[in-house]
Formats: structure tokens, C-alpha cells, sequence
């Protein structure tokens, strides 16, 4: 009886029908959690005592860890929100990938609204992250075009998710407002694609500043085309690996047949890569620097092996019909975008800046803190908005919740 | 009018007077230095240190040659940290100087990356640092005066004047210097041309210079892929357009084949 009278009271107060607190803490998350705090704890320390003092940063190398990594990095990983949206909207059968898009776009704003934290941190006055939006900047600079589309993409993000949440409201006008987004939605993916395809490109371009000062066995004429394309292959990888880990975390089913039709083009965007890297250093006449005995040798052939080779052959092989495949290929694809771009940014550039730069330990918990934090994110919302996981029975559920009060 | 100077580093007797001046005119603190292999000191320009002279012995056909170089930024014609400023805060002025607004820099570092010849340095100690750098004494210039290096230099190896002129000027000493110069103007066309001149006896790779600079305008490399930004935009947009009507009809002439089936 109390619990009819309760929900009475409390239902007509509550601004979203919402049940807020579905996530559940277990010992994996408790642990990313503290890495997560621990990040945050690096993080307010830098307000107050700076970024030189956090921060191995110096003259010599002004772009560290929390650039290459948290923002280089980090919004590649974030690629599967235009890859899947494309290929759910766009390519013939899209409907099969329906609930993994979901899964993807999710993440996809996890990843880019961490990252606009992050940089925030890393930016000399943290508070004027927003000033390039708000009072403009220069048209010539990549950086520019790249925090004007990812601002913008945040925004279309938004709108790609928001159906997570009008799906558990029963109000009439959400309904009928969420019908009429869904018709329009092919237009938001739509300039979602656009926008990522102008700044993962010029995440590449950010780097074509330095020239030919870069190492050759990283310098590309069009490093910005290279960068388009691994993001690509990494949006496709990305995947692959949070499918691995859902279905594994959440027990539901593992795609593997929708997983296995996009593993050709995951090693086909690497291969195409691969190809025109290798083209260009023969073209270059750089083919002796594969062997030339350098510690940067070491470093491109196990970019090169593990991150590319590894991925395009079992993603190409039958070994893309098993579960253990594609999570593996997927991995690997991760790996070698991670690779590429850590090599360029640092490897390739070091040497040319003539660089002294060991990342600080608080600079290296703050990247890893916040990269467990949005994992712990991601398993927030998945638990939060349930249709991310698959379609819902919600009245059998609802029942089953009444009978539990 | 855009200005330039011209280093005549064959005339520079390595007083340090320029440094000295830089420092007192910007108002820049001293900073705790020590002493490396040679007589540059502070070994590296900073935040709070926009010239050094640095001092390179050698040893040439047997004799010991010792040159000076005044380091700093060579305000290019076409500054690289200019075009990749995220917030316009770096500027080329028409008086030749590239100045930046601490207003608008946000603090990306960008600049560093993008210079060629390593000149922007940040207040990394502090709270809320700014990106420093030679600033061609604007506010001088603007006042009619020379820069403070150029003014202060008593060897007159620092000349400051209008671009154009020290370019005659230039390939004027170096015909009349019967051999005793470097037939070669640094920064005529030095990452795309600099307002900062030099012109040496010695070879240059035996000074301080940059002599692996490119004499591409340093933007070019990052606008030859910014500007294909709408055809590949067009591109994809095109693309993306034709396999969604190429879909759609997939999946009609499916479910038609379908239905079809059932009947």
C-alpha cells in the first residue's frame, strides 16, 4: 500500500522519467573510479600550481602527453561515432547495425567530451578553452577548424543520442518529437560525417607544420589523409573492441555476424594506409632507413607489424567469423592508430625539436585516470539508458520493479 | 613601411650590449644561468631571454675562428606561428613585426611546434603563463626609435631600416667586401623570407644560424591540405548522398522481390 502512495507523490515531481540510479558499482569500476579521482586530483592541482610544474612539458617540447595522447589519441577512438553512423544510415542493410551504432554513439561523446576536458587542462589558461567558439580565431589554423567541428559534431552527437533518452519517457510530445527527429536524423549523420572527415583529417594536418623537419619514416606529403583514413580503420577496430567488451560485461549478444561484414573494410582502410606510407618511402628513396640501425627503425616496424600487418591479416582471414578476431583485429587496429600517432607526435618529432621530455608521473596518472573515467562512463549510460544494449520489454520489467518495491 | 635589420655578424664583437638591452627596454627579470662549454649565456633563450649572442669557436684551415650570433625571432614575412595560432592572437604587423596578444592566446603551444627556428617560448612557471618572444620592439618602432639591440649595438652590427634598403645594402657589402663575405644574404628567402637579415664572413653552418631552414613560406605546409578541406568535404558529402539513395532503392527492390516471393 506505502508503495502505491509513494510513486504517486514522487512521480509527477520528476522532471525526466528517469530510474537515475541504475548503475551499480562493482570492484573493476571501483578500481577506475580511483584512477578517475585520481586524474581529477591532478587535474585541480594543475589549476593552482600550473602546467610546468605538473608537467614534464619544457621549450623543447611544447606538445606532451596530455596533446599527442588525450586529444590526438583520444578522438580517433572516438571515430566509431561517424564510422557506424555512416554505415548505419548510409550502406545498403544499415538496419542490422541499429543497436551497435547506438553503443557507438555513445561513446563516440564520451570520448569527445572527455577530450574537450582534458585539453582544457592542457591549454596554458585552461578558461579560455571556449574563446576560439566564442570570439573566433584564425581560418588558417588547423587547430581552429579542428575545435569548431568538434564543437559542432558534440552538438550532433547530441541530437544522435537523445532518443536513449526520450525512449524511456511515455509523455505523448517526446514521442511524437523523437518520431520527428528520426526523420531527420539522416541529415544530422550526415553533417556528423562531414564535420569528422574535416578534423580527423586535420589532426594529420596539425603535424604537416614541421616540414620535413619530421623523421623521415614518418613524414607524408599527406599525412592528413593518413590520419582520415587510420581513423577510419580505427572507428571500424574501436568497434570491434567495445562490442567485445559489452556483450562479454553486459551478456548480450555478441554481433559477430554484422562485426564480421565490416572487418574486410577495417583491413582495407589499413592496407590502403600501409600501402601509401610504404609507396611514399620508396618514392622518397628512405626504403634503407627500415634498416638502418636506429632506435626509430625498432619503433616503426612494430608500429608497422603489430598495428597493420597483425590487423589486415586476421581481419582479412576467416579468423574475422570468430568472436576472438575481430576483438583481436580490433585491438590491433587501436593499437597501431595509438602507435602512429604517438610515433609522429613524439618519436618523429623529438629528434627534430631537438627534445628533452620525460612525461611527469601525474602527467601520465591524469591521462590514465581519465581514460578509466570515460570507461566507467560508457558503463554508466549503458546502465542508465538500457536501449543501448537492445530493444526492451519495459512493461514485464516495470511489473518485475513494482513487485521488488 | 615594413622594416627589417640586418646583422652584419662580421662586425659583431660578441658584447652582449644587445641582450642587455632587450632585457632592460622589455622589462624581462634576470634568470639564475651557468656556464656550458662556450661563453653563451644563458645557454638557451627563454621566456624571460628573447636574444642571446651565442658564441661558436671552431677550428678553420688550422686556425681558430670564434663567431658570434644574435639569436632571436627573425620575424618572417609569412610567420609559420601565425598561420597556426588558434585564436589570431599572433600577428605580422605592417611594420614588419610579429607581435603576440596575451589577451587572445588561450595557451595551445602551437606556435612552438610551427616555428622553424624554435623562437616562441612559454612562462612554463607559471600559474597563467604567456607566450613570449621578441616583439621587434613594436612600440618603438612605432615611436619612431629603432629596436633596443639596434640601438644600444656599438659596432653598428645591428642596422636597422626599411626591408628593401637593407637588402641593397647588403649585397652591397657583400660586392665591395672583395671576398671577405659569405656570398649569401640569410633570410632573403629563409623559410619564405625573413625582416631579419644576416650576412656573415664565416660560413654559416659555423654559426648559430638555422642553415637546414626551408625557403618554402612555412603555412604553405599546412594550407596545401587545409584549402582541399571543401573538395573533400564535396567529396564525401556527394558520396554519402549517392550510397543512401543507392540503399534505399537496394532495400525497396528487396522487399518488391520479397513480396513477390510470398506471392
Amino acid at each position: 500500500m506505502s508503495t502505491t502512495s509513494m510513486t504517486s507523490t514522487r512521480k509527477p515531481t520528476r522532471l525526466l522519467q528517469l530510474e537515475w540510479w541504475r548503475w551499480r558499482m562493482t570492484p573493476g569500476k571501483a578500481l577506475l573510479l580511483l584512477l578517475f579521482g585520481a586524474a581529477a586530483v591532478v587535474a585541480l592541482v594543475r589549476l593552482f600550481v600550473g602546467l610546468g610544474a605538473v608537467t614534464g612539458l619544457n621549450d623543447s617540447m611544447p606538445w606532451g602527453l596530455w596533446k599527442i595522447y588525450d586529444v590526438v589519441v583520444v578522438v580517433p577512438l572516438g571515430a566509431t561515432g561517424f564510422v557506424m553512423a555512416f554505415v548505419r544510415y548510409f550502406t545498403p542493410g544499415g538496419e542490422r547495425y541499429e543497436y551497435i551504432n547506438r553503443r557507438a554513439v555513445i561513446w563516440a561523446a564520451i570520448m569527445y567530451l572527455s577530450m574537450g576536458v582534458r585539453l582544457a587542462f592542457d591549454i596554458g589558461i585552461p578558461w579560455r578553452i571556449i574563446n576560439p567558439i566564442v570570439f573566433g580565431g584564425n581560418l588558417h589554423s588547423p587547430l581552429f577548424e579542428i575545435a569548431w567541428c568538434v564543437f559542432l559534431y558534440l552538438i550532433v552527437l547530441f541530437f544522435e543520442n537523445i532518443s536513449r533518452v526520450a525512449e524511456e519517457q511515455k509523455r505523448p510530445w517526446v514521442k511524437r518529437a523523437d518520431h520527428a527527429l528520426h526523420k531527420i536524423l539522416p541529415g544530422f549523420v550526415l553533417v556528423g560525417v562531414l564535420l569528422s572527415t574535416m578534423h580527423h583529417s586535420s589532426l594529420g594536418t596539425l603535424f604537416m607544420i614541421t616540414g620535413r623537419r619530421m623523421d623521415p619514416l614518418w613524414y607524408h606529403p599527406w599525412l592528413n589523409y593518413v590520419y582520415l583514413l587510420s581513423s577510419i580503420a580505427t572507428g571500424l577496430g574501436m568497434m570491434m573492441v567495445i562490442e567485445g567488451f559489452t556483450s562479454a560485461y553486459y551478456k548480450i549478444k555478441f554481433e559477430r555476424d554484422a562485426l564480421a561484414r565490416l572487418a574486410p573494410w577495417c583491413a582495407g582502410f589499413l592496407s590502403a594506409v600501409l600501402l601509401w606510407r610504404v609507396g611514399w618511402l620508396a618514392a622518397d628513396g628512405q626504403l634503407g632507413l627500415l634498416f638502418a640501425p636506429r632506435v626509430e627503425t625498432l619503433l616503426w616496424w612494430a608500429e608497422i607489424l603489430v598495428g597493420f600487418v597483425a590487423p589486415i591479416v586476421i581481419l582479412s582471414s576467416r579468423a574475422r567469423y570468430t568472436r576472438a578476431g575481430l576483438v583481436a583485429g580490433g585491438l590491433l587496429t587501436v593499437l597501431g592508430m595509438i602507435a602512429l600517432r604517438l610515433n609522429v607526435g613524439f618519436t618523429a618529432l623529438m629528434g627534430a625539436l631537438g627534445s628533452q621530455y620525460t612525461p611527469s608521473v601525474a602527467e601520465i596518472l591524469f591521462s590514465v585516470g581519465a581514460t578509466a573515467g570515460t570507461v566507467v562512463i560508457y558503463t554508466w549510460f549503458v546502465e542508465t539508458l538500457p536501449s543501448i544494449l537492445g530493444p526492451r520489454v519495459r512493461e514485464t520489467e516495470e511489473e518485475a520493479e513494482a513487485v521488488g518495491d | 613601411m615594413a622594416y627589417g635589420m640586418l646583422i652584419d655578424l662580421s662586425k659583431c664583437m660578441g658584447c652582449r650590449g644587445c641582450q642587455v638591452a632587450c632585457k632592460q627596454w622589455n622589462d624581462l627579470p634576470g634568470e639564475e644561468t651557468s656556464l656550458g662549454t662556450d661563453y653563451t649565456n644563458p645557454q638557451k633563450r627563454s621566456a624571460y631571454t628573447w636574444t642571446t649572442i651565442e658564441f661558436i669557436t671552431a677550428e678553420v684551415n688550422g686556425k681558430t675562428v670564434s663567431t658570434f650570433t644574435k639569436t632571436g625571432c627573425l620575424h618572417c614575412l609569412e610567420p609559420a606561428c601565425e598561420s597556426v595560432c588558434i585564436a589570431g592572437a599572433i600577428k605580422k604587423n605592417p611594420n614588419g613585426a610579429v607581435t603576440i596578444d596575451h589577451d587572445k592566446c588561450i595557451g595551445c603551444r602551437y606556435c612552438q611546434i610551427g616555428c622553424p627556428f624554435g623562437v616562441p617560448k612559454y612562462e612554463y612557471d607559471q600559474v597563467v603563463p604567456r607566450m613570449r618572444k621578441c616583439d621587434f620592439c613594436f612600440d618603438r618602432i612605432e615611436a619612431g626609435l629603432e629596436p633596443a639591440c639596434a640601438a644600444t649595438c656599438p659596432a653598428d652590427a645591428i642596422i636597422f631600416g626599411e626591408r628593401d634598403d637593407l637588402l641593397k645594402l647588403a649585397r652591397e657589402r657583400i660586392a665591395r667586401g672583395g671576398g671577405r663575405y659569405v656570398d649569401h644574404i640569410y633570410g632573403e628567402h629563409e623559410a619564405g623570407g625573413t625582416s631579419v637579415l644576416y650576412i656573415s664572413s664565416v660560413p654559416l653552418d659555423l654559426t648559430a644560424l638555422n642553415t637546414d631552414v626551408t625557403t618554402d613560406p612555412v603555412p604553405s605546409f599546412t594550407w596545401k591540405a587545409m584549402r582541399q578541406l571543401p573538395a573533400l568535404v564535396s567529396g564525401v558529402a556527394v558520396l554519402s548522398l549517392g550510397l543512401m539513395a543507392y540503399s534505399k532503392r537496394r532495400a525497396l527492390i528487396e522487399a518488391e522481390q520479397r513480396g513477390g516471393v510470398a506471392q
